[in-house]
């Protein structure tokens, strides 16, 4: 696969500019060198691809294409991303691009629609995708964020999906041509494995994307062998653990490609998305890319553990919750103010915390503390939840 | 003649003294030393931004102020944030519909003196993601869930509403007349030419169209002719100005970019031919560095070279 076959070729010719530019000043920039194929679909991505949360521009979509990136994950609430990536279309090769957005609306996050939306509500949504990205369809459209918090009803979660609207309005969308491949995603943090567990079972989704990484949940191996074996692909999102900034110890630059390797390292995963807001990110997690996971790369981890490790709320797990007398949403909340501090979407995290129902306010007064010793990886939660509570509300 | 160990013990002796006169100096109060008055915040300006009622809402209790030293206190976890941007003071204010006995405030309003606009425009454009607009009062800023928040020069205000009858737009616009037209305005938007319909204007604060070396941008997009074009501005000191001219220039050259130098009104200017850009203007002047992305003829490139040496 030529990368640059991605691209129109007008997009890169260069006119005769009366400033030449010597040679020797020219650095190798970092390429995707491995594509995989996504189960029974296919088709085949890069194992490093773009998350487009936070996106900057359209520039960023056609230098992400150009190092040999081609597939994007987007939504309709990922700030302005669905819109640039519409700008970026007149230059790319359509058929050579692979494009996952979510059924979802882009007011106010997290609109993903929810159970109760009728065939019609996504129908517009997924055309609305369309009309802001230039294109007549979209390659696979996900029932996003399955198990998030205000869900904690399984069985109401299982019903938004396998909701006969959204399926309905799925059938219609690929009978005209609008989505080829139906795909929903989780991190967590209700259910995660029961949930994507059911999708793979139904029969309905073509490609799995749950929050994996090195500080995994334990039960999702099993999830993936199985999806794996029925040929329903995986995409791997949360790959960092957490992101938290490992350049305090002068590690930075091993920290990330570690990370990225180890998910890939398995052989059920075919790809990783991962938001890339920079030139420098591009170059950061484009060093792993076809790369081997290598002792020295374990031992990066397992500092950034130690390091990390009594603070990282491990996305996916909500083994703690059950023991807040107040059902405060303990993973919600601390996966927000990750959001906040980590990946630097302050109003994302702003927004998705003033809608959970049960907020970490009741923490200022609990005399219980029976969240203490809850959580299986030692995080001091309680203390955890009293400063995100800080953070996302801006008060005490 | 005395010897040293003679003058060692006169010295020795001599210690306790010299230790009581300065004990005894240092006792005294000397205004000149301590200036309570520049270390100490003015609040009352302020303090007069919130009235006593505004639309139906009054005020509960006085206005309270914050600082540097003691922002942590109302800001928990976030109060470094606001002072590494620029943050001097915070006053805050809590209304209440009138007529009614709400246990708790259903409006409150949050003020920060960043000290510069461009900081101030800074907080907006962080936490709207990058997704502020224009308000009904021309303020720039964003709505979110439960509120509106928007800057008025150095100010930047933040107004949570905990009822829906809140009417949060004449709140918004009591509060913006009330800081009045004295804020500081945005000195650097004098750089942005008059080109035709203006779509929007934003500020972005680090990694502008994904390139690392390029912060705190301000931006407007016009419609030209029917065509799109973004404006953008560096405002910054001489010495930075330079550092992001060559910085450019190093990027063009390890990405293999290339550019022509064009002479305007005596002026060096640069056409970009970006493959991932298209062709876009870099303009660096000693003490500004701007450029256009999108649509661009001759006459929009003179009235950027224009505008900025009519500032210079």
């Amino acid at each position: 696969m030529k990368r640059r076959d991605f691209l129109k070729t007008s997009v890169l010719a260069t006119a005769a500019f009366a400033t030449p530019l010597s040679a020797e000043t020219k650095t190798e920039k970092p390429l995707v060198r491995a594509y995989r194929v996504l189960g029974k679909t296919g088709l085949k991505i890069s194992d490093i691809s773009l998350g487009t949360g936070g996106l900057p521009s359209a520039s960023m979509v056609l230098r992400a294409i150009d190092r040999g990136i081609n597939y994007m994950d987007t939504a309709p609430d990922y700030g302005s991303a669905e819109e640039y990536i519409g700008e970026a279309m007149k230059n790319i090769k359509r058929d050579k691009i692979i494009i996952a957005t979510k059924f979802c609306t882009p007011y106010s996050y997290p609109n993903h629609l929810q159970l109760g939306s009728k065939k019609k509500d996504y129908i517009k949504a997924l055309e609305d995708s369309l009309s802001r990205m230039k294109t007549d369809y979209v390659d696979f459209c996900f029932v996003h964020a399955i198990g998030e918090s205000n869900n904690k009803n399984a069985e109401k979660e299982k019903k938004r999906l396998l909701d006969e609207e959204m399926l309905s309005a799925v059938d219609e969308l690929k009978k005209a041509g609008k989505m080829r491949f139906l795909g929903v995603s989780s991190h967590g943090p209700d259910n995660m494995e029961d949930l994507l567990l059911t999708a793979v079972r139904s029969g309905h989704f073509d490609l799995i994307m749950p929050a994996f990484n090195f500080m995994k949940a334990p039960r999702l191996p099993a999830v993936l062998k199985e999806a794996h074996d029925k040929g329903i692909a995986i995409v791997a999102m949360k790959t960092l653990a957490g992101a938290k900034d490992m350049k305090i110890e002068g590690k930075g630059e091993e920290f990330e490609p570690a990370a990225l390797k180890w998910t890939l390292s398995h052989p059920e995963i075919s790809g990783l998305v991962i938001t890339i807001k920079n030139i420098s990110h591009l170059d950061l997690y484009l060093s792993a890319s076809g790369q081997k996971f290598s002792a020295a790369d374990q031992r990066t981890l397992d500092r950034y553990a130690g390091r990390f490790g009594k603070e990282y709320c491990r996305t996916g797990c909500n083994q703690c919750e059950p023991s807040c007398p107040e059902g405060v949403a303990i993973a919600s909340t601390l996966r927000f103010q990750m959001y906040f501090k980590d990946y630097g979407m302050e109003k994302k995290a702003l927004l998705s915390y003033a809608r959970l129902e049960r907020k970490a306010d009741k923490c200022f007064t609990c005399e219980s503390e029976s969240c203490s010793g809850a959580c299986p990886y030692g995080l001091p939660v309680s203390a955890l939840l009293r400063d995100a509570h800080g953070e996302l509300t801006f008060t005490v | 003649m005395a010897g040293p160990i003679t003058y060692r013990l006169i010295l020795l002796a001599l210690l306790p003294v010299v230790g009581v006169l300065i004990y005894m100096e240092g006792q005294k109060y000397d205004p000149a030393l301590i200036d309570f008055q520049s270390a100490g915040y003015q609040a009352d300006p302020m303090v007069s931004f919130f009235p006593d009622e505004m639309a139906g809402y009054v005020r509960r209790g006085p206005v309270r102020s914050y600082t540097k030293e003691n922002l942590h206190e109302y800001v928990n976890g976030h109060a470094e944030y606001f002072i590494s941007a620029g943050f001097r003071q915070l006053a805050a204010g809590e209304y209440s519909e009138r007529g009614t006995e709400a246990s708790g405030p259903e409006l409150v309003v949050d003020i920060y003196d960043m000290g510069k606009s461009i900081q101030a425009l800074g907080i907006v454009a962080d936490e709207s993601g990058g997704r502020s607009e224009t308000l009904g009062t021309g303020a720039t800023g964003f709505r979110s869930g439960q509120g509106v928040s928007f800057v008025k020069g150095q100010y930047y205000v933040r107004m949570a509403a905990y009822s829906k009858k809140v009417p949060l737009e004449r709140v918004t616009g009591q509060i913006d007349s009330r800081i009045g037209a004295d804020a500081d305005p945005f000195p650097e938007f004098a750089r942005l030419p008059a080109l035709g319909e203006v779509v929007q204007t934003r500020f972005i604060r680090e990694g502008y169209r994904g390139l690392d070396f390029v912060n705190n941008i301000i931006e407007r997009e016009y419609r030209v002719e029917g065509k799109t074009l973004q404006v953008f501005i560096f405002p910054g000191s001489k010495d930075e100005v330079r550092r992001l001219s060559e910085a450019f220039m190093n990027y063009f050259r390890q990405s293999e970019i290339n550019y022509k130098e064009i002479q305007k009104k005596d002026q060096r200017i640069y056409e970009v031919h970006d493959p991932y850009e298209g062709d876009w203007i870099l303009l660096p002047l000693d003490d500004s560095l701007s450029g256009i992305f999108g649509y661009y003829n001759d006459k929009i490139i003179d009235a950027l070279i224009g505008k900025q040496i009519a500032i210079k």
